[in-house]
Order: C-alpha cells, then structure tokens, then sequence
C-alpha cells in the first residue's frame, strides 16, 4: 500500500515538474526564437559562403597565406590592437589605482567622469575627437602657438589618431574590472607589509601589484577583443587609410562585392576570439573575472 | 631605557578625541594587555605605536630614541592585525619570509629563519599551503611567526583572538604566553576580553573613552582597583554607597539608605561626612543562614538563581540598594535557593573595595 502510494506520488512529481520545464521552456522561447533569427542564423550563412563563394572549397582561406594585402591589414590590426589594448591598461590601472584610494565623493564624481563617455554616441565621441586632433584643431594650434611645435603633428587620419580614439573608448571597459578587483583587496595586507618592512613602493609590488593582476587579465581580455573588432573609430579617424579588419570586411562586402573574402576573413575574426578566450578559460576563471560570481 | 615609552598622546578625529593625552611606558620582556570596552581607543592607539596613525601630539621613545615621525617600515615592531592580514597570493613560507625578503637577506639565511620561526609555531608541516587553505588556529600562527621572525623590537597584537572560538581561544592562549616567555620580547596585547587579560598579562592598562583610567598588574586591578569602573569592568562588582559617619581604628563605618556598614582601610579613612563608595566581588558576599550573623549585613529577595556546577549565581534585590549579583560556592552551601525567597546577605569588613566614584 504504502508502495503504491509513493509510486503515484513519484508520478505526480514527475507530471508537476515537466509541467514546470514547459512553462520554462515556454517563456525563454522568445528569446530563443529571436537569438536563432537573428544571430545563430546569420553566423551560419557567414560561415557557410565563406566556403561556398564564389567557388566551393577553401580557396577563401588560401588568402589569408597568400595575398599581400591581406598580410598587411592583419600586422595593421594586431599593432593598432596591441598598443591600444597595453596603453589603455596602463591608463587604466593608474585611474582605477586612484579611484579605490579616493575619499567616497571624489570617487563619485570620478565615476561619473569615466561613465559619462560611455553614454556617449561613439560617432559624436570620433567628431570630438577631430577638433582636437586636426592640423588646425586645438591640440595643434595651441602648441604652435606656445612656440613647442613649428610645424603641425599629424595626429588624425592615420594610425595614431586611430589609437587615441580607441584608447579613450576602451578606457572605461578597462577602468571596471580592474576596479572592481582593486576594491576587494584587504586594505590591512598593505598596511602588514608596511608594518613587517616594506617601503611604500616595495609593499605595492610585492603585495598590491600581485593581488590586483586578475583584474588586469580581465580587463585586458575585454579590451583586446572589442579592439580586435573595432569598426566606427577605426573609420573615421583612420581616414581610409589605416585598415582594421572591420573596416576591411566592410569594404569587402560593400564596396568590392567580394562576399566569399568578406565573410571568410569574418569568420577568421570570430574563430580566432572564440580560441582566445576558450585558451584563456583554461588559465583564469572568466565568470569571476567579468564579476559574475 | 630599553622598551618603549609613551608620552602625552594624543589622537583628534575631528573634535573627538580618539586616544587622550597617554603615557604608559612598556619595558623590554613584559607582557602589556590593553583592555578596554569598544571604542576606547584600543587599536588608535596600537596603530599609532605601529605608525599607520600619525599623533596629533606627544611622543613616541623606542629603546631611547624617538621614533614619533617613523614611517611604519623603518620602526621595526611586529604586528598581528585583527584577522591576521596574511597574503593572500603568498604561501606560508613565504608570507614569514617576506620581512626578511625586504631586508635583503640572503636566500639561505631567509630558509633557517622561517624554519625557526615555523618551528617554533609548529605550522613546519604546512608551509606550502596557501593562507585559504588553513583554519583559524593556523592562520593566527602564521600570522604570529610572520610577526616574530624578523626578530622585532616589541610584538603588537591587535585582538588576535577574537575570531575563534572559546576552546581554541584557551589553547592559543596558553600558546602566546608560553611564545612570549621563550622569546623575551615585550607584548603589547589589545582585548577587550577581562578574562584573556588578567590569566596572560604582567600589567594590565584599563582604557575608557581614550584615556588610561588605571594600569598595573591584574591581581592590582582585581583585588585593589580605584576607580569602580574598573571594579566592574575587570570581574562583575556590586556598588554600595553613602557617607562617612565614624572613625574606627583600621576603618570607618559610613551609612547610606539606612543602613550602617563598616569597611577596613589600609590607608588612611575618608573625612566624616564625605561621600564613598565600596565594591564588593560577587564571590565575597555570602548568603547568611538563621542565626549567622556578619559585620555587614544586608535584607534582599531572591529574584534569580543560576546553577554553574562549582558554584550558584544569585541575583537579589535589595530594595534601595538595587540588584546584588551573589556567587556561593556549591561545596559550602546547603542552599536550596527559591525565588522571592527572603535573603540575608553578609560580607566582612575586609571584603569592600574603596574606589573612587564616576
Ligand atoms: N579613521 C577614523 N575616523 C574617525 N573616527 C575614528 C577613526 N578611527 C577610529 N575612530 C573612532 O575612535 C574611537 C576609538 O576607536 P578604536 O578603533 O581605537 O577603538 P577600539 O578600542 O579598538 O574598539 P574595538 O574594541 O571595537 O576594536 C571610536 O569611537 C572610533 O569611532
Ligand atoms: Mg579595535
């Protein structure tokens, strides 16, 4: 009796909980729906003309090992992709360095100023960006005028002003995570270094530095791959000059009609992430590092 | 003079005074507890020992020279902080040979010291492990040799204690005082704990509100305390006041609520007619049978009774007086307490403690 008993209320369980699953599944189908439309799908036909056109076969991907100027728009990337990705670090290492020995209101204040750019339109932040940076813009003709300069810096339409550009977009992408894992270090672990010897500098390298390295690891993944992908600043600062790979994709496309090289170098683009970050997932735990747990 | 001497200090945050115009001075292997209720200043004042905290005023001497304007690094004491502070990223071994590794010691030299300093916490076992990797206990030594083995003029210790729990708290009790007799070094050891204070230390200082009320060893605080905040702070005490009414040789009888009491003296007597009063110890009031009578005598009812094994706490009421707290030891009664039973409670004339009122 008592066997039969269990056994129906096993079953109830059992209806009650698939009852549960299709509610479940039932509420995250929209999104399901709207993720497969409108992204698992158009990987899928990247990926597939990217060995389908013009002509069936790899010979998209032989490119990549032959043609020069593919050669020349990669070495472009990674150097523009590199430089910003370290000097944004440094930046951003010293601001977070400042923000968690900062007093509550002078650290408001400064968050404000890190987040506010990113509210920003990053087509009005590039405009900005040329008043600055052009041959008469204010930068230029303030050190002219000062007697530094005689003639003007050529600071926009080339890889620099490409740099300045991304760096100041990146910089609050940077500032965060670093941030985030500064504030959790003990505050007294300084202090005993201090205490058992340490001079300020020496307790900061061999206490501090170590302890806020996985923040720098995270911020920097961060960086390197919204970098790697950068389309507006990279366009409008660089002056079709200084090709990136999504600017060069987007040529590809639109300009050249050239599809198969388009999406293959895109589908490049996105294998290459996805290695980066799965060999990177072996060394640090990524959940922590962008705070989820 | 070898030891470290405070003159004067004082610690201003705002317009409160955190620490209050100290000096207590500490000699070379002496075991020094400051004892105090939270927010007396405790840790300010360690910190400003240690150098994290700047004085507004005084001084600072260390084995005659001042060490006032030092920053933390060059005044060579050993601190334990309050949750031990270790590296996290470090191993234990290297968490101990990290203040020999800033000074620059030779790699071999560094191995025997932290060998020593592990020995002697007996932590030799674990020192690969990560400071996560380790319980409370073990923590608190690493903390503990990381502090000794750079051979430091005097040992700060900022509650080490207080997170663990009460048997390991015995056990690294006896440990620190048995640590602190093999190395001969001076301790300075904040608690709020009376307990912890009066079985570890040479001297105890009381702090309350930022200043010193009163310093000296425990069985001075216990049995002669001055003031009555420390006869209640350090051990429970029962207050009775009044006013002077006679002189007797050894004594005085003072009067208050109607009653008349006689309380010995060791110095000379308060003037008739002045206010005083005594504290009397839980355990030196006893609970007079029928017949029995006491120098001082006192009516009450029982309102509370507790038994702990070796000994009964009472609480009576005694009308005016208030709330009297009462230990009798189980062996010498055979008392069957009762609530609202009628009391008689009596002590001696030696029992009191003058001291000084708030
Ligand atoms: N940085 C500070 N700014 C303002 N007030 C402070 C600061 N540090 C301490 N205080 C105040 O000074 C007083 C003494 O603090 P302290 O930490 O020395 O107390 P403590 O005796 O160590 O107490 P506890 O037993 O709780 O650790 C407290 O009232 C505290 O609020
Ligand atoms: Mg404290």
């Amino acid at each position: 009796m008592s066997v039969h008993a269990s056994a129906r209320e096993r079953r109830a369980g059992l209806s009650l909980l698939a009852g549960t699953h299709t509610r479940y599944w039932l509420l995250i189908a929209p999104a399901l729906f709207m993720l497969c439309v409108f992204y698992i799908y158009p990987i899928g036909r990247v990926l597939w003309m990217s060995v389908t056109v013009p002509a069936p076969g790899l010979g998209n991907y032989e490119l990549l090992a032959t043609s020069a100027s593919i050669h020349k728009m990669l070495l472009t990337t990674a150097r523009i992709t590199m430089v910003t990705t370290v000097v944004t670090l440094i930046l951003a290492y010293i601001l977070a360095y400042t923000l968690v020995h900062s007093s509550p209101r002078t650290q408001r204040w400064m968050f404000l100023g890190i987040l506010i750019p990113l509210w920003i339109s990053v087509l009005v932040r590039a405009f900005a960006w040329f008043v600055l940076l052009r041959r008469d813009g204010l930068i230029n003709s303030v050190l002219m005028s000062s007697g530094i300069i005689d003639t003007p810096l050529s600071l926009i339409w080339n890889e620099t002003g490409v740099m300045i550009g991304m760096i100041h977009y990146m910089l609050p992408l940077g500032v965060l995570p670093i941030y985030a894992n500064m504030r959790d270090i003990d505050q007294r672990c300084i202090a005993a270094a201090r205490g058992l010897g340490a001079k300020r500098f020496e307790a900061f390298r061999r206490v501090f530095l170590p302890l806020s390295l996985p923040g720098v690891v995270g911020a920097g993944i961060l960086v390197f791959i919204f970098s790697l992908g950068f389309f507006v600043t990279p366009a409008l600062l660089g002056g079709g000059k200084t090709l990136m790979i999504a600017e060069y994709i987007k040529v590809q496309i639109l300009e050249v009609v050239r599809w198969g090289l388009g999406t293959m170098l895109a589908a490049t683009l996105l294998l290459l992430i996805g290695g980066l970050l799965a060999a990177l997932s072996r060394l640090v735990n990524l959940r922590k590092l962008f705070g989820a747990g | 003079m070898a030891g470290l001497e405070i003159s004067n200090v004082t610690k201003k945050y705002a317009n409160f005074r955190a620490v209050d115009d100290v000096s207590i001075s500490i000699k070379r292997g002496e075991f020094l507890t400051l004892l105090g209720p939270s927010g007396s200043g405790k840790t300010t004042l360690l910190m400003m020992i240690a150098g994290f905290v700047q004085a507004d005023r005084g001084d600072l001497t260390l084995n005659g020279q001042t060490i006032t304007h030092l920053p933390p690094e060059a005044r060579n004491l050993g601190m334990v902080f309050q949750g031990y502070a270790l590296f996290p990223h470090l191993s234990v071994f290297d968490n101990v040979a990290f203040p020999l590794k800033v000074r620059k010691q030779s790699r071999e030299e560094i191995a025997t010291k932290v060998r020593a300093a592990l020995d002697l916490v007996q932590l030799t076992a674990l020192a690969d492990r990560l400071p996560r990797q380790l319980s409370g206990g073990q923590q608190q030594r690493v903390a503990l040799a990381r502090a000794l083995v750079f051979q430091p003029h005097l040992l700060l210790l900022d509650e080490p204690l207080s997170a663990l729990d009460k048997k390991l708290r015995a056990e690294l009790q006896d440990e620190l005082k048995r640590l602190h007799r093999k190395v001969g070094l001076g301790f300075i050891y904040v608690t709020h704990d009376q307990e912890e204070a009066l079985s570890m230390s040479d001297r105890i200082a009381v702090m309350r509100s930022g200043k010193i009320v009163e310093h000296g060893t425990p069985t001075d605080l216990y049995e002669r305390p001055n003031t009555a905040f420390v006869a209640d702070f350090i051990g429970k005490s029962n207050f009775v006041s009044g006013s002077v009414v006679e002189h007797r040789d050894g004594g005085f009888v003072f009067s208050g609520g109607g009653v008349r009491f006689v309380q010995r003296t060791k110095g000379p007597a308060p003037a008739i007619g002045a206010g005083v009063s005594i504290a009397l110890r839980p355990e030196k009031i006893g609970v007079l049978r029928s017949g029995e009578t006491a120098e001082n005598e006192l009516a009450g009812t029982l309102t509370e009774w507790n038994y702990l094994g070796s000994e009964f706490r009472l609480v009576v009421d005694a009308g005016p007086f208030g709330s009297f707290s009462v230990s009798v030891p189980t062996w010498q009664s055979d008392l069957a307490p009762e609530i609202g039973a009628a009391m008689k409670l009596g002590w001696s004339a030696a029992a009191g403690m003058v001291v000084a009122q708030d």
